[in-house]
């Protein structure tokens, strides 16, 4: 469901992402996650959440299931929203720590250019550790880079 | 508590106050664009830790900005230019507003992205060109103010930082406080380059005016020059009071042939038309100087400056001939004894071997008593090296080469063939009294040439006594000379009373220039013949002589034209000449009336006389540049193009400059310089050569009278006088009744009387009371 | 940014300015129509997060719509810097200001991140 390019898009490139959402009265809220991974069936991806989203977010997904979830590679802005249903979550472990480094990795050698005296320190900062793994199935997927197709979606493919 | 903060902060501020309050004062002290800049970005130094600034100018053409003064960048960003419209610059100069951005590296980097993906998704045709705009290409917070001074965008002020966010509110504040400094300072600044570009733009006209007179002058001086030639030419043949074999004669040529090389100055004495032109021609033509023999009518003169400047310039290297020089107005008499006196002295001691110019000089007074207002020191100087020309009766043995000389010289002429004088008739000449003299003698035999049938040239009794015979009257004495012609003392055939006859001169060759100056006669005679006003000079007569010449008749006046008078006796009271222009304004009033503009009021024309019991009655005389205000015609076919007539001391600006239309109020103006002459005895303008005269009458503002008068004027006369020398027509007095009724009206220490006018002519010049005589 | 349609479903976008209006109110802008836009005029409550580089925080701020202007200072000053950096860019007037939509500023938090270890 999740096309392969998408999947290389989150994989290798995207550094910055955020979840969006609601609760019981429609008011939105929304925080970074440090880290994502898709599911081997290219159905599901789940988002790493630091400790402060945590409560929040579970209490809503609690309630009403519904995610939206945007990933960006900074500063190129390519971006995509990925929205879909929520399914479970569970406790961070290790393995997914390994995988923020690698979007901390990726996020900080984005931003040096523009903050070349920045102590590593303050940017590493950016990216917290995670404390949840949500995990979710994606229903539909939109072009977000800004342009002229922004807001498109592309999965599933609009029916002319 | 800890106040180190807030002290800190404080003092922070009145930091900021000293260094807004230096700018204020530093950049409201120069005019210089450059200076401007450089003050406004160092105080950006001053205020910021950042300090990259930029100053940009809108360019005439209001679509571009460039920058003209820059502070902070590696690379020279003064001469960038940018569009209005693009950029934030160009936009906050599109929109006149203020921006203040803060992050334009992150919105840069966003519309690359969107663009990036115009282009993947085939929209390149939509897109322009990235366009590069001065300043810091890594600029991420900005300030840009427009510059407006009322209303117009001069350029806009821009500060930059490659930090984002490094500039707050306060810094806004700061940045637009010393933004309206610029404004202001450069708007001043170019108000300052216009006023210097006006300033300088005037300084052209007024040399191209300059240059305008300057023309004008050349033309006068052109003029001048032409007469003068004429006039030598003429004189060029007068060779004739040398012939002879009396001793008066042979003396005659052995004083030429010794003063030709001489160096002292010559004068030569004698009676009207004794000859001493002549003479003084023969020392010239003897001397073998190579300038000019330039003739000099003292009796026309005004200042010194114009004798030296103007004649002795010409005749460099040559002669100078002063024909009256009794004449002269007594400091320029002072004058022209001290340049002889330091030129004899110079010579004597060897300093110069031969003076630039000669001077003769000659007089009709006996010298045995100085001429009353001659200078005479002068006089005695003179008189050290002095020649008496003797009348022609001391010389009657040589009137026979004399009238053989002349008729040939006329039959010649003429085109007549004359073999002889018929022996009769040489009798009757040899024995005439000749009271005319040599130049008698020629009028004679011209008259006589011209009517001859014969081979063989009669003179009849009645010939030689009606020779001088003009219409009914017949010629005395010589008065005097002008531009135009000669003036005699006349008396009526059967009428006791004496006139004035006023005759073409003689010598000036037939043709077109004699054409020209008969045309002038007969106007001026047409048209003083049409008035009546007492105040104008009565016109008797006038006709065509025998000979051709033409002539007219006017009353006789005894007294002083207000040219002498001054010239005597100096200043005159205010109520004085009060009287006298009044007089003078109903005279003009009549010939405006007819539409007809004097355009020669001057001293020398305002003749003062008695009439009766009457003193101080005031005569206007010699119309002769008239110009009829309605048809223009006439007047410029007599007045030759480009050529100014009129008297430069006194010529009013819109003479000077040759307008079409002029009309009585030129003659107004002309009767205040008149006016101002007499009561301080200067001209209303120093000059040194006609030129700068004509100018100053154009440009200048002549000193107020009361400056330059010893005798007291008062206040309400001076501003009439001022008012009438306006250079604008428009804004003297509309009319010469209207004149005459301002100066009604102003009130004078003690009245000028009839009384008084008869003391005063008693006192000072009793001799010209005795009237006709 | 994180809005929500009336029938419920979050969205959430990246944007690349929002504008201070005054104490109590931002503005965002409307250049094309977006599912923001809908949400919005849906379902008035949204969710801004503004980060904060430099500061090691970020801003989360609710908001509610009040209004989209076309004319006026924010307007103005908002339709400028769009395209001072569109015209520099080669983009002017592609991704015009259609409108300044004017939010309410419900609340602010500043959230310090922590440091890293």
């Amino acid at each position: 469901m999740i096309p392969g390019k998408l999947v290389r898009f989150l994989e290798q490139y995207a550094n910055v992402a955020y979840a969006g959402i609601r609760d019981r009265d429609l008011v939105p809220f929304g925080h970074r996650v440090c880290g994502w991974h898709v599911g081997a069936d290219q159905r599901t991806m789940s988002i790493l959440v630091p400790e402060e989203f945590r409560e929040r977010l579970v209490d809503a997904l609690l309630h009403n299931r519904e995610l939206a979830v945007t990933v960006e590679e900074f500063p190129s802005h390519e971006t995509y929203q990925f929205k879909g249903q929520y399914l479970h979550h569970r406790v961070a472990q290790s393995e997914d720590s390994e995988i923020v480094e690698r979007v901390r990795r990726r996020f900080v050698k984005s931003l040096r250019p523009l903050y070349p005296e920045a102590p590593v320190d303050v940017l590493n900062a950016f990216v917290s550790p995670p404390a949840v793994v949500i995990e979710f199935e994606v229903l539909e997927i939109f072009l977000q880079t800004p342009g002229p197709g922004a807001g498109t979606r592309l999965v599933p493919p609009i029916e002319s | 508590m800890d106040v180190s903060p807030n002290i800190t902060e404080l003092e922070r501020k009145i930091a900021e106050v000293r260094i807004l309050q230096r700018v204020s004062a530093d950049i409201n002290s120069t005019l210089d664009l450059d200076e401007i800049c450089d003050i406004a970005l160092r105080t950006m130094d001053e205020l910021f830790a950042f300090h990259h600034a930029n100053i940009l100018i809108l360019e005439p053409d209001n679509t571009t900005l460039r920058v003209i003064a820059s502070r902070g960048y590696e690379n020279q960003a003064v001469g960038g230019r940018v569009a209005v419209g693009t950029g934030v610059i160009g936009v906050v100069a599109q929109k006149r507003r203020m921006m203040h951005v803060s992050n334009l590296g992150q919105q840069r980097a966003y519309a690359a992205a969107q663009r990036r993906e115009m282009e993947k998704s085939g929209r390149q045709a939509q897109l322009g060109d990235t366009i590069p705009v001065p300043g810091l290409p890594n600029a991420e917070s900005q300030i840009a103010i427009p510059l407006i001074i009322r209303d117009d965008l001069i350029g806009v002020f821009s500060i930059e930082s490659p930090v984002p966010r490094s500039f707050g509110d306060h810094d806004r504040d700061l940045v637009t406080i010393v933004a309206n400094q610029i404004a202001s300072a450069i708007h001043n600044a170019r108000l300052y380059e216009e006023r210097r570009v006006a300033a300088a733009a005037l300084q052209e006209a007024n040399a191209s005016l300059e240059a305008r007179v300057a023309e004008r002058t050349a033309a006068l001086e052109r003029e001048l020059r032409v007469a003068q030639a004429l006039l030598k030419e003429a004189r060029s043949r007068v060779e004739g009071p040398l012939l002879g074999d009396s001793a008066v004669a042979s003396g005659l040529r052995e004083t030429v042939a010794r003063q030709a090389r001489a160096v002292a100055p010559l004068l030569l004495t004698g009676p009207a038309g004794s000859g001493k032109e002549a003479v003084a021609r023969a020392v010239h033509d003897a001397s073998g100087r190579s300038g000019a023999f330039i003739f000099v009518s003292c009796a026309e003169l005004n200042t010194h400056e114009s004798l030296f400047a103007n004649r002795f310039e010409l005749a460099s290297g040559g002669t100078v001939f002063l024909d009256g020089v009794h004449d002269l107005p007594p400091e320029v008499q002072r004058v022209l004894h001290v340049t002889l006196e330091e030129g004899q002295r110079r010579f004597l001691r060897g300093e110069s071997s031969v003076p630039d110019v000669r001077v003769l000089a000659s007089t009709t007074h006996d010298l045995r008593e100085p001429p009353p207002g001659g200078f005479l020191p002068l006089f005695q100087l003179l008189a050290a090296n002095r020649v008496m020309v003797a009348p022609l009766i001391d010389r009657r043995e040589d009137i026979p080469a004399l009238v053989d000389h002349f008729v040939r010289q006329h039959a010649r002429r003429l085109g007549k063939v004359i073999d002889r004088v018929s022996p009769d008739s040489m009798r009757r000449l040899e024995a005439y009294t000749w009271p005319g003299n040599i130049r008698e003698l020629k009028t004679v035999l011209e008259r006589a040439v011209l009517v001859c049938k014969s081979t063989v040239l009669e003179v009849e009794g009645e010939q030689l006594n009606e020779a001088l015979a003009v219409g009914s009257y017949r010629l005395v004495s010589p008065l005097g000379s002008g531009g135009m012609g000669e003036i005699w003392l006349a008396t009526h055939r059967f009428l006791v009373r004496p006139a004035a006859v006023k005759l073409i001169r003689h010598d000036v060759a037939p043709g077109a220039a004699r054409e020209q100056l008969v045309r002038r006669f007969e106007r001026e005679a047409h048209v003083t013949a049409g008035l009546r006003s007492p105040h104008t000079v009565q016109l008797y007569d006038f006709g065509v002589n025998d000979t051709g010449s033409f002539y007219y008749v006017m009353e006789y006046l005894d007294g002083l034209d207000l040219h002498r008078l001054v010239t005597r006796f100096g200043p005159q009271a205010a109520e004085r000449v009060i009287t006298l222009m009044r007089q003078a304004c109903r005279s003009l009033a009549e010939a405006h009336e007819r539409g007809l503009v004097h355009r020669d009021i001057k001293p020398a024309n305002l003749f003062v006389t008695r009439l009766g019991t009457e003193f101080d009655y005031l005569k206007v005389l010699d119309f002769g540049v008239v110009k009829e205000q309605q048809s223009s015609q006439d007047a410029t076919m007599l007045s030759n193009q480009g050529m100014v007539q009129g008297t430069p001391a006194f010529m009013p600006p819109e003479i000077v400059m040759g307008e079409a239309r002029i009309d009585g109020r030129a003659d107004l103006y002309s009767l205040a310089c008149a006016a101002y002459w007499a009561l301080t005895a200067h001209t209303i303008f120093d000059a040194t050569t006609p030129a700068q005269m004509l100018l100053q009458h154009v440009q200048a503002r002549p000193i107020p009278p009361s400056k330059r008068s010893e005798l007291s004027i008062p206040r309400q006369l001076e501003t009439i006088l001022m008012t009438c020398l306006e250079k604008d027509p428009a804004n003297r007095p509309a009319s010469a009744l209207q004149l005459d009724q301002q100066l009604a009206q102003v009130r004078c220490e003690a009245a000028w009387t009839n009384e008084r006018a008869r003391e005063w002519w008693e006192t000072h010049a009793p001799e010209l009371l005795a009237g006709s005589s | 940014m994180v809005t929500c349609s009336a029938d419920g479903k979050p969205n959430t976008t990246v944007i690349s300015q929002v504008y201070y209006v005054d104490e109590t109110h931002v503005a965002l802008s409307f250049q094309f129509f977006s599912k923001t836009i809908r949400n919005v005029r849906e379902n008035p409550r949204a969710f801004v997060c503004v980060f904060d580089i430099a500061g090691q925080a970020h801003w989360a701020l609710q908001l509610q719509f009040e209004r989209s202007e076309t004319t006026g200072p924010v307007f103005d000053a908002m339709d400028m810097q769009i395209e001072a950096i569109a015209s520099m860019t080669g983009m002017s007037g592609i991704f015009k200001l259609r409108a300044a939509d004017i939010y309410r500023v419900l609340s602010v938090e500043r959230v310090q991140h922590p440091p890293w270890t």
